[in-house]
């Protein structure tokens, strides 16, 4: 940024050195939250990268090695599942756990209620900065994962394209989720919130086994596949079967076109009731 | 309470600002703000509000708490929205372009939102970043405002653990990182010791001679009285009267007051003979004697006292109050600012 072209932006009649374009005010917000994720990087990656490495280690590493589980059947299922799990975990919990905080007793969004920005810009750059930090956790995880299951789940360069964009989708609608999270949940109810929605979100979310199993027969009622449907509403199992979709096709797997309806509701719907509440909750 | 301004006085015209009206940094038209809680009947917080305010003035918003001026201030940021009404900061309508309203305007609210977070450094950096301002303008900036507001040591702290003076400092500095054109302050000096208030008074003035026009609120009337080019007495979500602090003190019938403990089962007697004197304008009678209003100024006291030791009360304590804005506030509302 060169003198000139601050002066040239400053056509606005904006009081001196400020430049006017929303997106610098965007900008400052995404400076602002790396900042205080740089600084608490060690509580962040604790956050969102234990769960999963303790799934990789009993599942992927001890079952295996006990006899609990055949590792080469097993493998191929809980590598996918645990990726999108991380990814999912992190980048919702990075928005909901300081976005409860902020709206709640201690207000400290009015701060960011000053900002020349429209108050939803204050929410898009919390999923936007939430889904960052969930792709962040994936990168951290795959190659953890690939140093204990590496011998059994073989992945190659070329799938790398397809599984960054499944990842790149699954977490803006894991940030989504957990800006409608942050709305809805007071600081008090943050422990509940973990036993009654992110624990059941974990084990229904097609993580350590497909959704295709989900409609064996023992599972059905009357032949209806009552648990493969009810888990529909988990925006997990839509990553968990993407993730598996590209890593591990040979896998039986939701079609395509279930996956990526799945996401993208997941994220509307999540994101403009977050976003709305947000708002309300924000000037109240 | 003894008016230390009596200079102005003297020469109100030369204290005057030039007419607010050609130049406006701010004007309310009939602002209003009805709140609807979910129990119970609406509250109107401010019933149909009058202002403009002048380019480089320092104007103050006077009244005691509840009278409406946090929700006034809390508009004007756009924090809230009117119920009726208009609010324009610089030309710009804060309701229908608040995103650019806000940049002319810089407030240090009454309660502390600073963010947690961040230190004290990084509140003012990113202050100004979300401001756009550019890297190293915002670094220099902050540089600038902790030396001159002496929290450059405390750069690495968070807000936590600040006093609660240099909380109000804080807050004043990050009002000021992005140049704004009107500085509103709410109760900016609230909870801070005299001598750090008295500093505080220096800087606001010192902004003003930089061309900031800044609105404050107080119930501190000697704040108003010291700082302030024009005041408005603000109760109950109305404006009283809007003036100078000199052209406001005129407005009181009769200017000295006299505040007279007595022996309180002689009251009404002593206050009878007092109320008889030629110069004495309102008697009234008060929990530990008399309030007496007087025009003729101190001279006025000797009769005074004589009619009361006339009257058989018996004489503990006499004092004398030249005109401030407090006899102003009481004036208007008929109560002390301080209830």
């Amino acid at each position: 940024m060169t003198v000139s072209e601050a002066m040239v932006e400053d056509t606005v009649s904006a009081p001196g050195g400020q430049r006017t374009n929303a997106w610098w005010t965007f900008a400052g917000l995404l400076e602002r939250d790396w900042r205080v994720m740089r600084r608490d990087f060690v509580t962040v990656i604790a956050r969102s990268g234990m769960q999963p490495l303790l799934f990789v280690l009993i599942f992927g590493y001890i079952l295996p090695r006990i006899g609990t589980v055949d590792a080469s059947q097993f493998g191929p299922i809980l590598l996918p599942g645990i990726l999108a799990m991380s990814t999912i975990l992190s980048g919702m919990q990075a928005v909901t756990m300081p976005l409860a905080f902020d709206l709640g007793f201690v207000r400290e969004i009015d701060d960011r209620l000053l900002c020349p920005i429209r108050v939803e810009w204050l929410g898009i750059e919390k999923i936007l900065f939430g889904a960052f930090q969930g792709l962040l956790s994936a990168v951290i995880v795959l190659p953890l994962a690939l140093l204990v299951m590496g011998d059994i789940v073989h992945v190659s360069w070329s799938q790398l394209p397809a599984l960054a964009v499944t990842l790149v989708v699954a977490s803006v609608m894991a940030a989504s989720l957990g800006l409608f999270l942050g709305v809805i949940v007071r600081p008090q109810q943050l422990p509940l919130m973990f036993s009654v929605i992110v624990t059941p979100l974990i084990f229904f979310g097609c993580t350590t086994y497909t959704w295709q199993q989900l409609g064996s027969e023992a599972l059905t009622i009357e032949g209806v596949p009552w648990l493969q449907v009810l888990v529909l509403i988990n925006p997990l199992v839509y990553s968990s079967e993407g993730v598996r979709r590209v890593l591990t096709p040979g896998i039986p797997h939701m079609p395509f076109w279930g996956i990526f309806l799945g996401m993208i509701l997941s994220t509307c719907v999540f994101g403009w009731v977050g976003l709305r509440r947000f708002k309300a909750r924000a000037l109240e | 309470m003894t008016d230390t301004r009596d200079a102005t006085l003297a020469e109100p015209a030369s204290s005057r600002p030039p007419d607010p009206e050609s130049d406006p940094i701010l004007v309310l038209e009939d602002v209003r703000k009805t709140y609807t809680p979910p129990i119970g009947p609406p509250v109107e917080a401010v019933r149909g509000v009058d202002l403009v305010v002048g380019r480089g003035e320092i104007f103050g918003l006077v009244g005691p708490n509840g009278a409406g001026k946090t929700t006034t201030i809390s508009m004007i940021t756009t924090r809230h929205e009117p119920t009726s009404g208009t609010i324009r900061v610089d030309g710009v309508d804060v309701v229908g372009d608040p995103a650019n309203a806000k940049r002319h305007v810089g407030v240090a609210p009454q309660m502390p939102n600073l963010d947690h977070s961040l230190t004290v450094w990084e509140i003012l950096y990113l202050h100004g970043r979300y401001f756009g301002l550019t890297r190293r303008d915002a670094v220099e900036r902050t540089r600038s405002l902790l030396d001159r507001f002496m929290l450059a040591e405390k750069s690495a702290t968070r807000p936590i653990d600040l006093s609660g003076g240099m909380v109000r400092r804080l807050l004043l500095c990050r009002a000021l990182v992005h140049r704004p054109t009107l500085l509103l302050l709410d109760e900016a000096t609230v909870g801070i010791d005299p001598q750090t208030r008295r500093a505080m008074w220096d800087e606001i003035e010192r902004l003003r001679q930089e061309g900031t026009t800044v609105l404050l609120t107080t119930h501190y009337i000697e704040e108003a009285d010291a700082l302030c080019d024009r005041v408005a007495i603000i109760d109950h979500g109305v404006l009283l009267a809007v003036d100078t602090p000199a052209e406001l003190k005129r407005m009181i019938p009769a200017g000295t007051r006299i505040e007279v403990v007595i022996d309180t089962d002689l009251r009404a007697d002593a206050g009878a003979a007092v109320a008889e004197l030629a110069d004495v304008g309102e008697v009234e009678t008060t929990e530990t004697g008399l309030r007496v209003w007087v025009t003729g100024g101190d001279k006025v006291v000797p009769e005074v006292v004589a009619a009361i030791v006339a009257s058989g009360a018996h004489l503990h304590h006499v004092s004398v109050h030249e005109p401030s804005l407090e006899d102003v506030f009481i004036h208007f509302t008929g109560r002390e600012l301080r209830e």
